[in-house]
């Protein structure tokens, strides 16, 4: 299957003192419709992978192709509105706008790409039905605890319609049943709606939810696992 | 420094670039989706946001205060001014040819004193071609000249030089007027005394026939010339005695010098007044610091509460908002903050000088032009305070806000990679 976004040779450096490699060099290919899951210990650069496949950061080397569209020849704006439209973000700290209810939450991305506000309304409502949140619909975050928050979340990255969605240690910042509510919720968007997911995590036993299995040690990929061998 | 001087520069051509239609278009294209978001956050954070708001507003009253205090002073000194009774503020005299350059011709008259009257016609007289200077009652040009008292009407003095060539002697008659083909047509003047000791040097003095004023401008005025009208003065100047005389005071004049150019000038309290007013008069260079000063408090909490919310931010550019919606968003809770700040300082202020003008010695008074200086002010200072936040935040990566790492004016790795001066 094409792949739909290509990660080659992709490295990235922190300045700090005499600086230090994050991730070295790592290759990936993600397909239309595939659960990838990146697995490691601790700071081997997973977080660091995925905020560069998301377009959040810039690599030091290497390149980001989505689609075909290499993200080196964009410009900030042209990488906002990547993000925008192409990808969608689930992070561990649910990161919901404190200042908006949970509906308001799920709305921005489309009321950003200028969506007519009927199908907004419609839209927010389906996506809250779909993550089990429509009775929490005019709660602000203070409001919801960590396992609402993070299906509001969930919602929210699915607004646009994105590509892909990019999930960094989804689960991390939840009890056990939370996080397997939400790898749950993952394993539905991806196999009834064939949603492409990228998942972050350390937990090992998410491994199942997965079609492929990237495995990473200090900045490179050691090993890709496809699932049944 | 460099990259600081580097951001500023950035930061003017960006805040140019905004202006261009097509990116003003945007900007009120995003405004609906960014207001209330904005206004959301500003309501969150009301006590904090009051503050600033309440910080701009004193800035505003303190201005209004300040500049209320200068305006009565000045007019204070410009009451206690002794008026001086027309023609004694008229300094009047008439330029040598018409192609002179009359404001230039009437510097040389400022060393003679402010409120003198005089008047010079080059006429022709029994003694030759000669100017013909008339001088006012109480002009010091008189006294401290060695010159005799003011001649009855009808008399002149002549030049010593004159005189010591044997033309005249006192007590004989002078024709001053105009020589025309059909004859002499003046009046005969009385010689009364002679221009003589430090006078007889002066440039104005020392080769003129001298008469009173009144005369001088009777026989110009008065007397039946033949060849042609009268000279008359091309030029006026005037001091201004008080703001609100000038309408009588320049009918005075113009009545008596129909065909001359006036100029006006102020008295030092109309000076000080004009001053207060001044764009770089003292007094607006320390209201201006004033707004300095509001703004860097502005700046201090608008940084705080970047600093406080960089994982938002981050969320908001992750979302796909691009760098210049991050940096409305930011400059639009600015507004709303300036806006209250700005209402509350005018109404206080007007309020605080009318309630202080019932119990001060000195009056005190605003102008519509006190208001927008306070106004214009109080939007620069908050645009520069609420600039560099928000320009941080611009330049900073989503990844950047969100993981809380430090922010640097300059965008460029080898900024972070100093780190000298430790960023925000």
């Amino acid at each position: 299957m094409k792949p739909i976004l290509r990660a080659t040779a992709l490295g990235r450096r922190f300045p700090a003192g005499e600086g230090v490699w994050a991730l070295k060099k790592v290759d990936l290919e993600v397909a239309q419709g595939e659960f990838v899951l990146v697995a490691g210990p601790s700071g081997c650069g997973k977080t660091t992978l995925l905020n560069l496949l998301g377009g959040l950061d810039r690599p030091t080397r290497g390149d980001v192709e989505l689609k075909g569209t290499a993200f080196s020849k964009l410009d900030e704006s042209g990488l906002a509105r990547i993000r925008r439209r192409e990808l969608g973000f689930v992070f561990q700290f649910f990161n919901l706008l404190a200042d908006l209810t949970a509906e308001e939450n799920v709305s921005l991305p489309m009321r950003m790409i200028g969506l007519p506000k009927a199908e907004i309304a419609l839209r927010t409502a389906s996506l809250l039905e779909a993550v089990g949140m429509s009775y929490r619909a005019k709660h602000t975050p203070f409001e919801l605890s960590g396992g609402e928050q993070q299906r509001v979340a969930v919602a929210r990255s699915l607004a646009n319609n994105p590509l892909i969605i990019l999930a960094d240690e989804p689960t991390g910042n939840l009890d056990s049943k939370n996080g397997l509510d939400i790898m749950e919720l993952f394993r539905r968007f991806n196999q009834e709606k064939k949603q492409t997911f990228v998942v972050v995590s350390h937990d090992p036993g998410f491994a199942e939810y997965a079609d492929r299995v990237v495995r990473m040690h200090d900045g490179v990929v050691t090993t890709i696992e496809r699932k049944g061998g | 420094m460099i990259g600081l001087v580097d951001a500023l520069v950035r930061g003017l051509t960006g805040f140019l670039r905004a202006l261009h239609p097509r990116n003003l278009a945007k900007m009120a294209r995003l405004t609906p989706l960014y207001f209330p978001l904005a206004a959301r956050s500003v309501r969150r954070r009301l006590l904090r946001n009051l503050l600033v708001g309440l910080a701009l507003g004193a800035g505003i009253i303190v201005y209004l205060g300040l500049a209320a205090s200068f305006h009565g002073t000045a007019a204070n000194t410009s009451r206690r001014t002794e008026p001086l009774v027309l023609p004694a503020d008229v300094l009047a005299f008439g330029i040598d040819s018409p192609d002179s350059q009359p404001v230039e011709s009437l510097k040389w008259v400022a060393p003679a004193g402010a409120f003198e009257t005089f008047d010079r016609w080059q006429a022709s007289t029994s003694l030759g071609t000669l100017w013909v200077v008339g001088l006012r009652e109480g002009s010091r040009l008189w006294s401290g000249d060695g010159l005799p008292p003011l001649p009855l009407g009808g008399e002149v003095l002549v030049p010593a030089s004159v005189a010591k060539a044997g033309k005249v002697a006192l007590g004989d008659g002078v024709k001053v007027g105009e020589q025309a083909r059909s004859g002499f047509a003046g009046a005969t003047f009385r010689v009364a005394g002679f221009v003589e000791g430090p006078a007889a040097a002066d440039a104005l003095l020392g080769n003129a026939v001298v008469m009173r004023l009144d005369d001088l401008l009777a026989l110009r005025s008065g007397g039946v010339l033949v060849g042609g009208p009268l000279p008359a003065p091309n030029a006026v100047a005037v001091w201004e005695r008080q703001p609100g005389d000038n309408d009588r005071l320049l009918g005075r004049v113009t009545d008596l010098f129909p065909r001359a150019s006036v100029w006006w000038s102020d008295l030092p309290a109309a000076r000080a007044l004009a001053a207060a007013g001044g764009f770089l008069s003292p007094g607006r260079v320390i209201l201006a610091t004033v707004f300095v000063l509001a703004g860097l408090g502005v700046f201090n909490v608008m940084l705080l509460s970047l600093l406080q919310r960089k994982v938002q931010l981050g969320v908001v550019k992750a979302l796909g908002a691009e760098d210049d919606e991050v940096f409305l968003l930011l400059l639009l809770e600015g507004v709303f903050m300036a806006a209250g700040g700005a209402f509350l300082g005018l109404l206080g202020g007007s309020f605080l000088v009318n309630f202080l003008d019932r119990s001060s010695e000195v009056p005190l008074f605003l102008s519509g032009l006190d208001f927008i200086w306070a106004l214009v002010l109080a939007v620069v200072s908050f645009y520069l305070a609420a600039w560099l936040p928000a320009t941080l935040c611009r330049r900073a990566s989503p990844i950047q806000l969100m993981a809380g790492r430090r922010l640097y004016v300059n965008p460029r790795s080898t900024c972070a990679q100093c780190g000298r001066c430790g960023g925000f």
